[in-house]
């Protein structure tokens, strides 16, 4: 069972929709008290701003109870700003701290091309994992986003997309992952992810 | 590199019927929109553009329904607006499974709306549509479904919203629902004043109105409601044609 969390981060149904329609079993849960005896791994998907989203009123409020999650090795599967907030630090309205599962900050994008990122990219795969499964390297997500995470350990960086620069799009620390794209809109590659997800367990 | 240029099918509804304009007038029925996004669906479309676009007694709340049914379906980016008024209207279409939400009317009569989205949800998830149309040689921007002439200068428009929004929604309704070829002008005059991605929309009849309008302006998309409502077009046959001219699109199972 995946537990999809509402920290008032905006689009849960979408993540919530491509589940159903995979037919793995899935609930929206509103808090993190007793996760472990219900659920086996936890999604945090996110759209909006890298402060906002780490304030008290929203993921701030979880973040001791993401951090026994994380440290009792459940797979975490962060989406969009929901993997930004993996990093130590981010730079969106000021300098705020993440989660710090992901060894990076997150920036703005430098690049001539439009901001933001609008549309479908690449993703380069430079590593294989589990969650990449019978999806072949360079296939295409749906991307929404003016910042992006840049990663200080390049063993944690998993697939890397071009817009302008390269950047990170799925990083990879053990247990958590994150994407910078949205799976749950990216079609039929986007629900090969989420269905590797579903199945995938740290060793 | 540039991002992958986007086709996006534009479904225009009222009252639960896929309806499509001529001109932002003249609504011709042309079948059930749930039936329709599941074809683009299917056929991998880049992303939908869902429009409520009732003209009397419009809200959000009698629309929810439809978007939750299309979207329980739908993996694909759905852009949805018509008659967002309020904070709670946005609300609302995001939980009914919208990923973006298009505001217009609101940009004019209600301009602290889009901050409070974009405070919640950021402003990537805010489409400005803005409605064009030439009076004299000069372009006004119309609200309300095209039925209101708002005042503000182009360029005054464009630099109040830039930061507000994530990308501009352009449609002309001179050439809406033509099928006579896009208004490049616009596009290429709000392409030069701005660096937010644009959509253009209004008037593709065939593929080659696609090509020009991606060739000639700096379009991130182009919507298209009149080319795959009527006739046996479909975004993979447009694509097919529109990569002969060094376009790059998202081709199907890619």
């Amino acid at each position: 069972m995946i537990g999809i969390l509402n920290a008032g981060l905006g689009n849960i149904k979408s993540v919530q929709n491509s589940l159903n329609y995979l037919s793995i079993q899935n609930e929206i849960i509103e808090n993190l008290d007793g996760f472990e005896k219900k659920f086996s791994r936890l999604i945090l998907p996110g759209v909006g701003s890298f402060n906002s989203a780490m304030s008290d009123e929203k993921i701030g409020k979880f973040v001791n109870r993401i951090n026994d999650i994380k440290s009792k090795n459940f797979p975490i599967l962060g989406i969009c700003l929901g993997s930004q907030i993996l990093c130590n630090i981010g730079y969106e309205g000021g300098t705020i701290n993440g989660l710090g599962f992901i060894n990076g900050d997150v920036e703005k994008i430098k690049t001539d091309e439009r901001i933001p990122h609008i549309g479908w990219n690449n993703i380069n795969i430079i590593k294989k994992h589990h969650i990449f499964e019978n999806v072949t390297s360079g296939f295409c997500a749906y991307f929404v986003h003016s910042y992006r995470m840049n990663i200080y350990s390049i063993d944690q960086c998993f697939g890397t997309t071009l817009y302008g620069e390269s950047f990170p799009s799925v990083v990879i620390n053990k247990n958590v992952i994150g994407m910078q794209f949205h799976p749950e809109k990216s079609q039929k590659n986007g629900l090969k992810l989420l269905k590797n997800f579903s199945e995938f367990n740290a060793s | 590199m540039p991002v992958k240029k986007r086709i996006i099918p534009l479904l225009t509804v009222i009252d639960n019927f896929l309806v499509k304009s001529i001109n932002f007038n003249k609504l011709i029925n042309v079948g059930d929109p749930i039936k329709s996004a599941k074809i683009f669906n299917d056929s991998d479309a880049d992303e939908l553009i869902i429009l409520n676009i009732q003209r009397e007694n419009r809200n959000v709340n009698s629309f929810l329904n439809l978007v939750e049914n299309i979207a329980k379906n739908c993996f694909m980016p759905l852009a949805i607006g018509g008659g967002v008024n309020t904070f709670e209207d946005s609300k609302n279409l995001f939980n009914s499974g919208a990923d973006r939400i298009i505001i217009n009317t609101s940009i004019f009569k209600n301009f602290s709306l889009l901050d409070e989205i974009s405070l919640n949800y950021g402003k990537e998830a805010i489409i400005a549509s803005l409605d064009f149309k030439k009076i004299n040689n000069e372009y006004y921007a119309f609200s309300n479904c095209g039925n209101i002439k708002e005042s503000i200068q182009i360029d005054n428009l464009i630099e109040k919203i830039d930061n507000y929004v994530g990308e501009l929604f352009i449609n002309s309704i001179d050439n809406d629902g033509s099928m006579q070829g896009m208004d490049i002008n616009l596009f290429k005059y709000i392409s030069s004043i701005t660096d937010t991605p644009l959509i253009g929309c209004g008037g593709v009849g065939n593929f080659n109105h696609l090509r020009d309008a991606f060739l000639e302006c700096n379009l991130s998309g182009v919507a298209c409601g009149s080319l795959f409502n009527f006739g046996d077009n479909n975004p993979i046959r447009a694509k097919n044609f529109l990569t002969n001219y060094d376009l790059d699109f998202k081709l199907i199972n890619q």
